[in-house]
């Protein structure tokens, strides 16, 4: 993206000064009779204001280059952000939760048993449906060089094997044989202690690479704000000798140079400035929050995956409900992802409120799991179940959904917030690349007309 | 399952001990041998399961009795319900038929009588799972009166629960699938990869053998016929009333012939429960002499192991 912006002005615009300058100052140098590089440069007055003039003119285009090239790329990481890395990792995310939310509905519906009802079948078969298909467009976007690609061929692999032991489960267990739950819980341990693992590293992957773009986007060009006020002095400490020399004040070509450089050099340092606040607000007010409520979702339904296999199990071992009291202090203990979201959107009133909505509903959740859990211990495994999974207002379901469709909307809000603020970055600074351009084109043109005017008057 | 009575013959268990040793194949278990006497023959040997220190009488119990005035008895007549704690995942013994989510079994019938001996109610029951590990603290703790859940009666458990008499016989088995060359604990399993539960009695057994080679262990005997269904183990050894669960489930597999050890199941009661020990084991005497241990053998055990099936006898100790 930034090779043709960059190479324009490199091979053609120096070209001119380079071509012409010299050609006019050397078949004079030769006339003169006098050797040597320096002495035809810098030998006579006129000859010394055509080389100053030269590299005035070489020193604007630079800066012209350096600034293209400069802006270019940040515009480049920028878009990669909003268009790229940003909605890979969303991507991530979503693979992750829908292969969590697929655990978890398996395990509802094989409690549900013969009754399993239309709703949870479906939804268990869209997660899957939904992994699969985003599985296969993220290995479409990321290259094969991508970190992230490893992980997308392990998910691709294991996934169908375990929806077939998912099927082996539920089968057996239409049998009537208790095989059918040491299926389900094995499904569950391959995807718990296998899949999700991966779809947490293809996660970090792409959010690492989203740090990076974020990283590359907001970095001020510090090279060309340096040239750029270098080329400035350099015209001032040109028109101050001029004016010495000559005792003419304004040397039109220069003082107009000076002008185009001095808003090129502002337009860059104000217009990167303000795309880079907009950038980092969008990762702090957008992004990162919504990393956090998307961490948020995953950990909720680990927990419900959990509550669920704790019910499969029919006390066969205490792992699941070991699991649960560690997860849901992930979710919502102290320093939680709960807890962080809650910082992390105190800024934004909306957002805020649907996590504390969130944050209510999981109290809600863990009083009615600890009255399941009561019934389980004392023997009532039926209440335990229709509690568990039941649907009605008063359920652990009805808590859990809740949670959740607070937990999206605060996350919905998020990601408007990070596209506007993206987009505003981007148009801070969408006309500064060839405006810059433009600009020092201008300013080397201005220093060559304006200092030939001058040495014209020597002959 | 093999029958009883020829455990009760004189040179049984030079036979078992070669299986020990040796490890051939037994095929010689005859199922008309069911016709002994009770009487158990003097001085023979137990083959001890690996892992139990032994140095008890595991046939030895409380003389039964049908007193209700010890505590024990009182606290659950008092309560009107007997809270067990038994296997929900053990298919045979105790398990949720997942259609109709009824608790039954081999295990669940014998729970029911206890509950109609002693409240005059099959239905007056508070079944609660409890997880391998947790058999002897839900003892200890009080949250269970009885522990019936393919709980095998050895020595160094009887210093921590109490033991009724014991109602069934069973001894390390391996289970392999139909085709398999395996053939014991012997030269024929070296090299493959063995499946077994944590801190079951088979996992000792395979540590202490020569052939043990690549244990696969696991929770729950049950996830060992899932790792052999998917292939990824090739033999399970697990006691013999388990096997024929697993078997039960999945008729592509047998059971070798032969036991590596000898096992008892009892009920288990809190350390020092006599009262309701004795109390279990006047139930155990009318439901074997009624002929409800036999139906419920036939209902449960006989028709995967084709086998014929007699109760342990006890030694009433007072």
């Amino acid at each position: 993206m930034a090779s043709p912006a960059t190479t324009g002005p490199v091979t053609r615009q120096p070209a001119g000064p380079r071509g012409d300058v010299p050609r006019q100052a050397a078949p004079r140098a030769g006339a003169g009779g006098t050797g040597g590089l320096s002495s035809r440069l810098t030998g006579t007055p006129p000859r010394r204001l055509q080389t100053t003039s030269v590299l005035l003119a070489l020193l604007a285009l630079l800066f012209g280059v350096l600034t293209v090239w400069q802006v270019s790329s940040r515009s480049t990481a920028a878009d990669n952000v909003i268009n790229h890395s940003q909605p890979l990792s969303n991507d991530a995310a979503k693979i992750f939760r829908s292969l969590a939310d697929a655990d978890t509905t398996a395990a509802t519906g094989f409690l549900q048993a013969g009754q399993e009802t239309a709703a949870v079948r479906t939804q268990y078969s869209d997660d899957i449906a939904t992994a699969s298909q985003l599985l296969t467009q993220a290995a479409a976007q990321s290259g094969s060089d991508d970190p992230g690609q490893q992980w997308i061929t392990k998910l691709n692999a294991q996934l169908p094997t375990y929806a077939g032991l998912v099927e082996t489960a539920k089968a057996d267990d239409r049998q009537g044989i208790p095989l059918g739950g040491a299926y389900l819980r094995f499904a569950s341990a391959q995807m718990q202690n296998q899949m999700l693992d991966e779809a947490q590293s293809l996660y970090q992957a792409e959010s690492s690479r989203l740090d990076n773009d974020y990283a590359d986007a907001r970095s001020l060009p510090w090279a060309a704000l340096g040239l750029g006020v270098v080329l400035l002095a350099l015209l001032v400490r040109a028109q101050i000798r001029l004016f010495h020399r000559t005792n003419r004040v304004f040397n039109l070509g220069l003082v107009f140079a000076t002008a185009c450089a001095t808003v090129a050099l502002l337009w860059l340092g104000v217009g990167q400035s303000i795309s880079a606040s907009y950038l980092s607000d969008s990762d702090s007010k957008g992004a990162a929050p919504l990393q956090m409520l998307n961490q948020a979702e995953i950990e909720a339904l680990k927990c419900r995956a959990a509550e669920n296999l704790n019910l499969v199990a029919r006390g066969s071992t205490t792992a699941y409900e070991t699991a649960w009291d560690a997860e849901s202090k992930k979710l919502a203990g102290a320093g939680g992802y709960l807890a962080q979201a809650q910082q992390m959107t105190s800024g934004d009133a909306a957002a805020q409120g649907e996590v504390n909505a969130a944050v209510a509903s999981f109290h809600t959740w863990q009083s009615r799991h600890d009255v399941a859990h009561t019934a389980n211990q004392g023997g009532d495994y039926g209440t335990a179940v229709s509690d568990t999974i039941g649907s009605g207002s008063g359920t652990i379901d009805a808590a859990f959904t809740s949670l959740n469709s607070s937990l999206s909307a605060a996350a919905a809000n998020e990601q408007a917030q990070f596209t506007s603020l993206a987009d505003s970055a981007r148009s801070a600074t969408s006309l500064l690349a060839p405006g810059a351009g433009v600009l020092t084109v201008l300013a080397a043109a201005g220093v060559v007309v304006g200092v030939n005017r001058r040495v014209a008057e020597y002959r | 399952m093999k029958t009883f009575g020829w455990l009760r013959r004189p040179g049984v268990w030079a036979v078992t001990s070669a299986l020990l040793l040796g490890g051939f194949a037994f095929a010689g278990s005859s199922a008309a041998e069911t016709n002994t006497a009770p009487t158990r023959q003097a001085g023979v040997q137990i083959v001890r399961a690996p892992g139990d220190s032994g140095g008890c009488d595991l046939q030895a119990t409380v003389a039964p009795s049908t007193s209700e005035s010890g505590l024990d008895v009182q606290r659950i007549i008092a309560r009107g319900k007997l809270v067990a704690g038994i296997d929900t995942n053990s298919y045979l013994w105790g398990f949720r038929d997942p259609n109709s989510g009824d608790i039954q079994g081999f295990d669940i019938d014998l729970v029911r009588a206890l509950a109609t001996a002693i409240l005059g109610d099959p239905s007056k029951v508070t079944l609660l799972a409890v997880p391998t590990d947790q058999r002897i603290p839900a003892l200890q703790s009080g949250l269970v009166d009885v522990v019936v859940r393919t709980f095998t009666h050895n020595c160094d458990r009887e210093k921590q629960v109490s033991f009724s008499a014991d109602y069934f016989q069973t001894g390390q088995q391996i289970l392999v699938p139909k085709n398999s060359q395996v053939t014991g604990l012997n030269s024929s399993i070296q090299g493959r990869r063995i499946c077994t539960a944590k801190g079951s009695t088979a996992e000792a057994l395979l540590q202490t053998s020569q052939y043990k080679s690549q244990e696969v262990p696991v929770e729950n005997q049950l996830d060992c016929l899932v790792l052999m269904q998917l292939g990824q183990v090739d033999a399970t050894i697990t006691d013999g009333a388990l096997a024929a669960g697993l078997n039960a489930q999945d008729k592509s597999l047998k059971i070798v012939p032969g036991t590596l050890d000898t096992e008892f199941y009892a009920v288990a009661v809190k350390l020092g429960a006599t009262d309701l020990a004795a109390r279990i084991n006047a139930v155990l005497q009318s439901y074997i002499s009624g002929g409800d241990w036999q139906r419920s053998y036939q209902k449960w055990i006989r028709p995967t192991t084709g086998q014929d099936g007699a109760p342990p006898t006890a030694h009433y100790t007072r």
